[in-house]
């Protein structure tokens, strides 16, 4: 800040012309006090100088007003000042080492980063401005050790999935809590604040920090400030404008028009148990001679429903205000057209912040901040009949020379099995979905500082967030045409409300070498929680789209909803250190929620930690080399509460499928289900966890960073825990099961050059976590998942976590080649050929040479969930970043590595497109290679000869084939800037103008054969991670821009 | 000053500390405490249909125990050779198998809303007691039918009677048959001493009545007096039930009209004139209650159109196909994944019992070109159950193999269904006790007590026999009379063509100690079948329930996987 003054100050005054020469004098001292003798003070631009005497007092002759004084003492910050109208200059040097002091939010305070004692890690905000990102979210991957950020796919401004540590839940969220201007959210959307509004973002990581948090710390903190108007009686305006293009990278590899008609061909001669038949013929009947296709272009519908995506962006800021009352306004307006047609994000931000200083010791801060954000777009990966992507790659690229009177794409409209399979164009342009949030914040603050020592602070904040999706199918649409609704609409509406307030009291005292800060508090919350839901179907037009569902004529039961929660807190933490040097810190909490009974409602969050600053030790004072080291270790417990507001209820609900009908015309009569058991001894969740730190610099910083070891458990976890389904319950929110997650982060960051018109700054992080489950429901030893992605009907566990396992393996089948002739002997007795003894069947009968062949784990000739194996591990064994940082003159770069390494993904569209069957579906180009009588070396089933089917039977779908390493090395974000000169500056009578260029998601280094290995839809959380099934791939962002401030 | 505003300071954080707890109270909402409900007659009512519910949804009478795990006997079998996804009728099930966890949780999850029916339902709040016996009685009632479903299929299992209350209860040792039937017995009882009769002023249709609890009740008693329990002298209590029923005059079958002819060789002949065989389950097809012949059934209705999930798959899963219109809205959509038998078809023509074989294996289908055709292969795929029809040929004629449909245009049909005609769900209903049913089990319960057909029993039977166009048996089948055996072995196939598809053949084989045989007699029907071929896949898959048929493993189900568990006091049957 101060720096930024400072600057501000100089552009004012180097506007004024002075040219009076005079004589000034003043004193140099330090910021603490300390008269600095010998301090070399010059005049920028010219000769002149002298340097301080022993009592740190100066005097220059002929000195003019439009001089700058440009102060150097080593240890200490240079230091630039201009003369103006002063005679006498009373100096304070920062030292060197000050200037390396960021200050780090912890929650209800901030600290100086040298005096942490916890694991807090910082983004650099320079560093999510200069992204080319929609939301602050998607610019965090590889910047911070610990912080997992992956994608569900790249929908156009959804939120990402954010981990700390490794994930502590199975079945509950693993997100951490945002905390924005210190105001504890949860449900927070990223979209729901700009990224330029941002002043500081900081991550609390280990339990000494997050204790202070208590129940809702467990998954670590994400604490944001927004910015402040300036103080120095100017104000300034700053415009942003930007524009982007997006593509994606690559589109999957799939049969062209004459590998699609050789495919047909080759799937009609086995039809006809390859020998030529009726099916050839017919073939050839329609399709003609394939080599005529062989230079046709035909359609890859990828391209059809892929286009190039734009983001026009724009952000205005105006700042102003003295030293009592400053404010600071900013608006966002963000448009994004997606890479899937008719897909987009839109975003406005309305941002208030004002600052008064009632008294010398009364301050008020206030905001008020309103953001709308809408996603648009068919929801590609959320349905498991429908997905837009699935039809793109299985319609036929080309129609037949003859007409076989199918849709385009080899659609039969009177097959029902091909219901759920449409035009993908007009799924696309014919569906309108919008997700819409409006997010209205408001909190006021009121800080009194009664002495020195004492300090009050209450914030009363004030939350409501309405979220609305409006989802209509019109008459060219799957649910429009083939569908049981015909045209329909439904508004799902939901809000939730959160008042709350937080009052604390803080206590700073420094008696000689021993400092303390004490502080106590207590915050309360109120949420309610409503929902709406209204649909109708049968409507006879699509003109009037969503604005006019009262035209159908089979409209659903309306529904509604209402819930809330309380959460009523008391917390303090004490904090001593001796000389800078020991330092000592505890924290505690008790929280009390109304989720749970009287009984378990209130759970205490104590915290311990302590650091030791081996730099300000005498003997390392004479290491000249080493500029910080810090030692740091701290334990706590944290909590998770985040289970249904009424779990610990019991409760009858009566619902839509509940009901039952009897009487006379067989009426409908609602009918009443215990939709909960309320287990009476329900808690919190509780995180232990240990760390261990260590802090480092070397050569005035020049290289520094942290390491820190970790060791989290979480018990009595809050699982919604299969129990024995004599109880009526197939699973009851409970407090059972462990789960570990052990790591190690390292950062490391360099300051390779530092010149005046060249610097090159390194950071590099990396993380290891090992996450395993420790123990389950009972003495149960795994939970078993199925992810329902597959719209073919079946149960099967894709997915298990299982004790000593981490939580969320890839479970399946191990594939064992293709059956060959050579595995069936003929029996004579019942001629047919039969399997040899021994060897297995694929779960269904008959097989034949050609169907696929599993391993029989168990060894009962047969294939079925008892033969089901780990085949993948979800785990990255480690993921990091590597970003540098390069200033040439007026230009800045930003060069940004990320990557996961070691960890398998699901590639659930190869279990499909990959596998041939007797349909007119095209797919990936290894169905060319399907086994045959003439082509037995492949691991690519036949299609059906002999009404035999090559693929597995329902239930035997995923195997080994199916997991791939995911592991990527991503090229992030370049980012490129050229700040103009002053001198132009000036004669465009702007202050400052930045133009600049920026890359996201550049390219991605990886032998994952999907769209993108960053992919997760599965709907179950951290028990289906790393399911790559339909996903909207993640695009290549350029952005171009510029940025003036008048 | 100083002092005075840190005064205040402590005080309001005091106000927080103060206000404490109350804070923390909250109700839900959009639910309901299990405390506050089951005060009153609507409540009570409300409660009662959500038990229904249960038995209506898919993983009960809707789809599984109706159809899908009645497959694999001599009615029939699963016809898809490319998978076994009706693992259970395949006898290629294990624990961890679907349909032998949701049929255990779902009749779990009806006997713990009875039980909390039973704790919760406030008697002081009913000023007629007798209302209050009566709720309790339906809760009662459908709580016995639960246990008996899941011995029939489980045999010896845990016995909850009270409501689920936390975690604890997941360990619970199974009870002893005895104890089971015992309890079963005791609700069916009181059921049966406070529910109205069908038809009394009160009587809501559809629900459970009293005879409906004596009926069910001969059910069980018959089911004790055979396989596992083989407790002969329940013969005697299941026809005391019957006879209560039969006696009371409540019940009758639908009557058939027909007139008797004598023939040209003087053998006398029954045209029948009106079938009431199909007028009955014209009932069911049509959601209207027919409670003089009905006396216990499901009751389905689609209603998805106004979001509501009322709908079962009876005539979709196990119905006559018909593949023309692609699926979509107001085409009368049938799967048809159930194949029946030529035993069954061989057994109607050796009776001449062309009514009830007309109805339940017409044999025909509709094309996805819109022809009307005939089925006569028995190894066809689309040689299905008729019983749950749900449309006909207009004009009959169109089955013949040379009507076929002008190019462009598609034979006429009925859609015989009521409602909303939509591809996967169904409005039909489906039978559990018709009074058919207690005839036959009279006649098989006195023949046991007996130990020799009485003119009652034969009498009893032959109102059967009439109303499906057939001779006494006296006079078609006199050997049949002649002994106990002979007469078992009567009703054993009378109860196959009368009752067929209704979700009993599979439990009466297995009290009977058949099912065995009559699997292995499937297996040799159809490889006696002329177009029987052993390379075709088809065929060789249709052997399935017979080639994996293991009598040591397959008379009950294997207990969940997630039972056993996380119920500590549960051992796997030792088969498993």
């Amino acid at each position: 800040m101060k720096k930024i003054l400072i600057f501000i100050l100089l552009c004012v005054l180097s506007f004024m012309d002075v040219s009076a020469q005079r004589k000034i004098q003043g004193t140099v001292t330090s910021t603490t006090g300390e008269i600095l003798p010998g301090v070399s003070i010059s005049v920028k631009n010219t000769t002149k100088g002298t340097s301080t005497d022993f009592d740190g007092k100066f005097v220059l002759e002929a000195i003019k007003d439009s001089d700058i004084l440009v102060f150097m003492y080593l240890g200490y910050k240079k230091k630039e000042v201009t003369v103006n109208k002063n005679a006498t200059f009373n100096i304070a040097l920062d030292s060197e080492t000050q200037q390396l002091e960021e200050i780090v939010v912890v929650g209800y305070g901030s600290k100086n980063k040298k005096e942490l004692t916890s694991a807090i890690a910082s983004v650099k905000v320079k560093d999510l401005e200069n992204t080319a990102t929609a939301n602050f979210d998607q610019a965090l991957a590889g910047r911070i050790s610990g912080l997992q950020v992956s994608s569900v796919d790249g929908t156009p401004g959804a939120a990402l999935n954010i981990v700390i540590r490794g994930g502590n839940s199975i079945t509950g969220d693993n997100s951490p809590l945002y905390v924005v201007d210190g105001i504890p959210l949860e449900d927070f959307d990223p979209a729901s604040i700009s990224t330029d509004d941002i002043a500081s973002f900081d991550v609390l990581k280990d339990a000494s920090a997050t204790a202070i948090y208590g129940s809702r710390g467990a998954n670590g903190i994400i604490i944001t400030t927004t910015k402040e108007g300036r103080k120095d009686g100017k104000t300034a305006i700053n415009l942003k404008i930007s524009n982007s293009i997006q593509f994606i990278p690559r589109k999957l590899d799939v049969l062209n028009p004459y590998q699609y008609v050789k495919y047909q061909e080759a799937a009609a001669f086995a039809l006809d148990n390859y020998q030529p038949g009726r099916i050839t013929d017919d073939f050839y009947n329609t399709w003609g001679n394939p080599e005529d296709y062989r230079n046709m272009t035909g359609t890859n519908w990828q391209d059809e429903i892929f286009t190039l995506g734009n983001i026009d962006q724009y952000n205005l800021n105006f700042s102003g205000g003295n030293e009592k009352t400053n404010f600071y306004y900013s608006s966002e307006y963000l448009d994004q057209k997606g890479t899937l047609i008719n897909t987009g994000f839109k975003k406005i931000i309305n941002n208030l912040r004002l600052n008064h200083d009632i008294s010398k010791k009364t301050k008020f801060r206030g905001q008020l901040q309103y953001s709308f954000s809408n996603r648009n777009g068919l929801n590609v990966s959320a349905d498991r009949f429908s997905s837009v992507i699935r039809d793109a790659i299985i319609f036929r690229p080309i129609d037949p020379i003859n007409s076989d009177d199918l849709l385009p794409g080899g659609i039969d409209p009177n097959d029902p099995n091909q219901n759920n399979f449409f035009d993908p164009v007009k799924n696309l342009v014919n569906t309108d979905r919008q997700d819409r949030s409006d997010v209205i914040r408001g909190n006021a603050n009121l800080i009194h500082n009664f002495s020195d020592e004492f300090a009050f602070n209450s914030t009363v904040n004030y939350q409501i967030d309405t979220r609305k999706t409006s989802v209509f199918f019109g008459k060219d649409t799957q649910q429009g045409t083939r569908g049981i609704d015909g045209v329909n609409g439904s508004i799902t509406q939901r809000q939730f409300q959160t008042l709350s307030t937080s009052n604390t009291i803080d206590f700073n005292k420094k008696i000689k070498n021993h400092k303390i800060n004490a502080l106590v508090g207590f915050e309360l919350q109120d949420r309610t929680f409503t929902s709406t839901f209204l649909k109708n179907a049968q409507i006879p037009t699509d003109i009037f789209g969503i604005d006019k569902l009262g035209l159908g004529i089979a409209p659903s039961i309306p529904q509604t909803v209402a819930s809330g929660n309380r959460l009523l807190s008391y917390f303090s933490r004490f904090e001593y250190n001796y000389n800078y040097r020991y330092y000592f810190k505890a924290i505690m909490r008790a929280d009390g929620s109304s989720k749970f009974n009287k009984a378990n409602r209130w759970g205490y969050f104590p915290s311990v930690s302590g650091a030791w600053r081996i730099d300000r030790e005498d003997f390392a004072k004479d290491l000249g080399y080493l500029s910080q080291a810090k030692l740091r270790a701290g334990w706590g417990l944290s909590g998770n509460n985040r289970i249904g507001d009424f779990d610990s209820f019991s409760q009858l609900d009566i619902d839509n499928t509940s009901g039952y009908v009897w009487g006379s015309g067989q009426g409908f009569v609602p009918g009443a289900f215990q939709s909960n058991l309320g287990v009476p001894d329900l808690k919190w969740e509780t995180t232990s966890q240990l760390n261990i730190g260590l802090d480092f610099g070397f050569f005035n910083d020049k290289i520094s960073g942290t390491i820190d070891f970790y060791n989290k458990i979480t018990s009595d976890l809050l699982l919604n825990a299969e129990v024995a389904p004599h109880t009526g319950f197939q699973r009851i929110q409970q407090n059972i099961g462990k789960v570990q997650n052990r790591g190690l982060e390292f950062n490391l960051n360099t300051k390779n050059i530092e010149k005046d018109n060249f610097s090159w700054t390194t950071s590099f992080n990396i993380s290891f976590n090992r996450n395993k489950t420790l123990a389950l429901n009972n003495g149960q030893t795994e939970i078993l998942v199925d992810p329902q992605w597959s719209w073919e009907s079946g149960t099967e566990f894709q997915y298990i976590t299982r004790v000593g396992q981490p939580v969320g393996m890839i479970y399946g089948l191990r594939f064992d080649g293709i059956y060959q002739a050579d595995d069936f002997i003929f029996d004579n007795a019942l001629q047919i050929s039969r399997l040899k003894d021994g060897i297995p069947d694929n779960g269904a009968l008959p097989v034949a040479p050609g169907s696929v062949k599993f391993v029989d784990q168990n060894g009962d000739g047969t294939i079925n969930q008892l033969d089901r194996v780990i085949i993948g591990n979800t785990q990255p064994k480690h993921f990091g970043g590597l970003s540098n940082s390069f200033t040439i003159g007026n230009f800045d770069a930003q060069i940004l590595l990320q990557w996961s390494y070691g960890f398998d993904v699901l590639n659930a569209n190869r279990s499909v497109f990959t596998v041939p069957r007797a349909r007119r579906d095209s797919g990936f180009p290894e169905l060319l290679n399907a086994w045959s009588p003439t082509n037995t070396d492949t691991n690519i089933n036949t299609p059906v000869y002999n009404r035999v089917f090559g693929r597995p039977p329902e239930g035997n779908l995923i195997d080994d084939r199916y997991v791939e390493d995911g592991s990527f090395l991503r090229l992030s974000t370049v980012s490129l800037g050229y700040t103009f000169s002053d001198d132009l500056v000036k004669s465009l009578k702007v202050k400052s103008l930045r133009v600049f260029l920026q890359g996201q998601n550049l390219y991605t280094w990886t032998n994952y054969r999907g769209y993108n290995p960053d992919v997760s839809v599965g709907r179950q959380g951290a028990l289906t991670p790393n399911l790559d099934w339909s996903a909207y791939p993640q695009s290549v962002t350029i952005m171009a821009g510029l940025n003036i401030s008048f | 000053m100083k002092k005075f505003k840190l005064i205040i300071c402590a005080v309001s954080l005091a106000v927080g500390l103060t206000s404490c707890d109350n804070y923390l109270d909250l109700q839900p909402e959009s639910t309901l405490g299990i405390d506050q409900f089951y005060t009153n007659a609507v409540e009570a009512e409300i409660a009662l249909a959500g038990i229904y519910s249960v038995f209506a949804t898919d993983q009960l009478y809707g789809n599984n125990i109706s159809i899908i795990m009645e497959s694999g006997t001599d009615e029939g079998f699963y016809n898809r050779r490319f998978n076994e996804a009706w693992t259970v009728g395949l006898y290629r099930h294990t624990p961890s198998d679907n349909y032998v966890l949701t049929t255990w949780t779902s009749l779990y999850k009806i006997i713990n809303l009875c039980n909390l029916f039973n704790e919760q339902l406030k008697k002081d709040s009913f000023e007629d007691q007798e209302e209050y016996n009566r709720l309790l009685a339906e809760a009662l009632f459908l709580r016995a039918h639960a246990y008996s479903l899941l011995v029939n299929w489980y045999e010896k299992v845990p016995m909850p009677l009270t409501s689920t209350k936390d975690q604890s209860a997941n360990n619970l040792p199974v009870s002893s048959l005895e104890e089971l039937y015992g309890q079963i017995i005791k609700d069916y009882t009181f059921a049966s001493e406070h529910l109205l009769t069908a038809g009394e002023s009160g009587y809501v249709q559809g629900r459970a009545s009293k005879m409906a609890a004596h009926g069910l009740l001969a059910r069980v008693y018959l089911k004790m007096a055979g396989y596992p329990l083989n407790d002969k002298s329940k013969y005697a209590l299941a026809k005391e039930q019957c006879a209560i029923i039969i006696n009371s005059g409540v019940h009758g079958l639908t009557p058939s009209s027909t007139k008797t002819t004598v023939d040209g060789n003087g053998d006398t002949k029954i045209i029948v004139t009106s079938d009431g065989y199909r007028k009955h389950f014209l009932n069911y097809i049509q959601s209207t209650y027919d409670i003089n012949e009905s006396i216990f059934e499901i009751s389905f209705r689609y209603l998805r159109d106004r979001g509501l999930t009322t709908d079962g798959r009876i005539g979709e899963v196990n119905g006559i196909p018909f593949a023309f219109g692609g699926g979509q809205p107001g085409y009368p959509f049938a799967f048809g994944g159930f194949n029946t038998t030529s035993l069954l078809k061989n057994s109607y023509e050796a009776n001449k019992d062309s009514i009830r074989k007309a109805w339940n294996i017409p044999g025909y289908q509709f094309t996805a070109t819109g022809d009307a055709i005939a089925v006569t292969n028995p190894l066809a795929a689309q040689f299905v159950p008729g019983k749950y029809r749900r449309w006909e040929p207009a004009n009959f004629a169109d089955l013949a193999p040379n009507a076929k449909p002008a190019p462009g245009s598609q034979e006429a049909y009925i859609i015989l269904e009521q409602g909303g005609i939509f591809k996967n769900f169904t409005n039909i209903n489906f039978p559990v006790l018709r009074y058919a049913d207690i005839l036959l089990m009279y006649a098989e319960a006195d023949n046991e007590v007996n130990g020799a057909p009485s003119a009652l029993g034969i009498q009893y039977l032959d109102q059967v026999r009439q109303r499906a166009g057939l001779l006494p048996i006296a006079i078609a089948k006199p050997l049949a009379i002649s002994s106990k055996q002979n007469f078992f072995e009567e009703i054993v196939d009378e109860r196959f063509r009368e009752l067929t598809f209704e979700a009993l053949r599979k439990h009466d084989l297995i009290r009977w100690g058949l099912l065995g045989e009559k699997l292995k007699l499937l297996e040799q029907t159809i490889k006696g079948e002329p177009t029987y071929s052993a390379t075709n896949g088809d065929h060789q898959a249709f052997l399935r329930p017979s080639q994996f048929f293991d009598p040591s493993k397959h008379l009950s189900l294997p207990y969940p996987l997630q039972e056993v568990q996380l119920n500590n006091s549960l051992e796997q049957k030792s088969n498993w």
